[in-house]
């Protein structure tokens, strides 16, 4: 790369946009290693045969914490979730990532298929946040994303087998500490609901499990283990209905313009 | 690690690169994104995620084994939990206080 394209009338060097990367991903540090030692200790306490290697393991290729701690859940009574279920499941919490890659579609086209599929198996939830505030072009974007996308990636894997290691060696007693699961997904939900566009669909969720979980446990109490899939049908069902009322009001994605790397 | 437990991993793992893969292969060529997709893909997280807390607070309940006992106790930790969350937005903080919370409250 010869010339390096960037904001307006400035050169940057690779050591200061590596500073930069940096200084923008220490709050994804501070979240990525204290939610990764959460995960890790969650998984070992809880599912029996775990180590930090399937922490590893799960990071390196998963990398998304909402789909990494409904796993123990499901880890924990493996026996009890068909792998169909497990498809579902996995598609309704990590639906939003398929929304991420939209807004890059035109910037990624531009860069070779191992840079373009990297950034995009790296891509987060904090890591789209930060790239959405890229202020580069051209190569020094290029550069910053693939910095950020690998920093991000280390902090999440360092976090969790930490946590993973630490969990083995707990000098207490962990009875209940499984409700770190709920604590989490409570974080995320109140964090959502800041979003008024998110007020909905969360009590939708939370309305159509809690009916479906009280039908059941009356008519089923034997079958709890099956309850999921009607709820999300149900939620899937709901959330449609309420479409066709606000359509006016759905926020539309952003798509970055297109861009050649000079 | 059994057969099935592999299988799970490998499933999670596979729909997640699968999600974040899918915007490139289904819409790079300009196509535009149907609606429904968008919709979906604005509202299905917090629905999801929503499904999660009941589901896994009805977890910690440990019922029926436990009996109605540790209804009080999660209920107390998780309203605990939201007001930091909204008020100091730390969510390590926050995680920890509720699951503290429970467990000192369960014993």
């Amino acid at each position: 790369m010869k010339t390096q394209q960037n904001t307006p009338g400035q050169k940057i060097s690779f050591r200061s946009l590596f500073k930069k990367a940096l200084a923008d991903s220490l709050p994804v540090l501070m979240g990525y290693l204290s939610m990764g030692i959460a995960f890790g200790v969650l998984l070992v306490t809880q599912v029996k045969e775990a180590n930090f290697l399937w922490a590893f393991g799960m990071s390196i290729s998963t990398v998304s914490g909402s789909m990494q701690f409904a796993s123990v859940e499901m880890l924990k009574n493996a026996p009890q979730y068909s792998l169909l279920l497990v498809t579902v499941l996995a598609f309704l919490i990590n639906i939003r990532y398929a929304m991420y890659g939209i807004s890059f579609i035109n910037i990624f086209k531009a860069y070779p298929w191992y840079i373009r599929s990297y950034l995009t198996m790296a891509l987060t939830d904090e890591t789209y946040a930060i790239e959405c505030r890229c202020p580069y072009k051209g190569s020094t974007r290029r550069n910053y994303f693939l910095l950020v996308s690998a920093l991000d990636h280390l902090y999440w894997v360092t976090g969790t087998v930490t946590g993973a290691l630490l969990g083995k060696n707990l000098p207490f007693d962990t009875e209940g500490i499984d409700f770190a699961m709920t604590a989490l997904f409570l974080v995320i939900l109140t964090d959502l609901c800041r979003e008024k566009h998110n007020i909905l669909p969360g009590a939708v969720g939370i309305l159509s499990t809690l009916s479906v979980l009280i039908v059941f446990q009356i008519f089923l109490p034997l079958h709890m283990n099956k309850m999921l899939l009607p709820a999300m049908i149900l939620m899937l069902v709901l959330l449609l209905c309420f479409r066709k009322k606000n359509k006016e009001t759905e926020k539309s994605t952003e798509i970055f313009p297109p861009e050649e790397i000079k | 690690m059994t057969l099935h437990i592999f299988f799970m991993l490998f499933i999670m793992a596979a729909v997640v690169i699968f999600l974040r893969f899918f915007p490139f292969i289904v819409f790079s060529g300009g196509r535009k994104v149907p609606t429904i997709v968008e919709y979906l893909g604005t509202t299905v997280t917090a629905a999801a995620i929503a499904m999660l807390v009941i589901y896994s607070f009805y977890g910690s309940l440990e019922y029926p084994l436990e009996g109605f006992s540790r209804f009080l106790p999660a209920a107390g930790a998780s309203i605990l939990t939201v007001i930091l969350q909204y008020f100091f937005k730390n969510p390590l903080v926050s995680i920890i206080a509720g699951t503290a919370l429970f467990m000192y409250l369960i014993r």
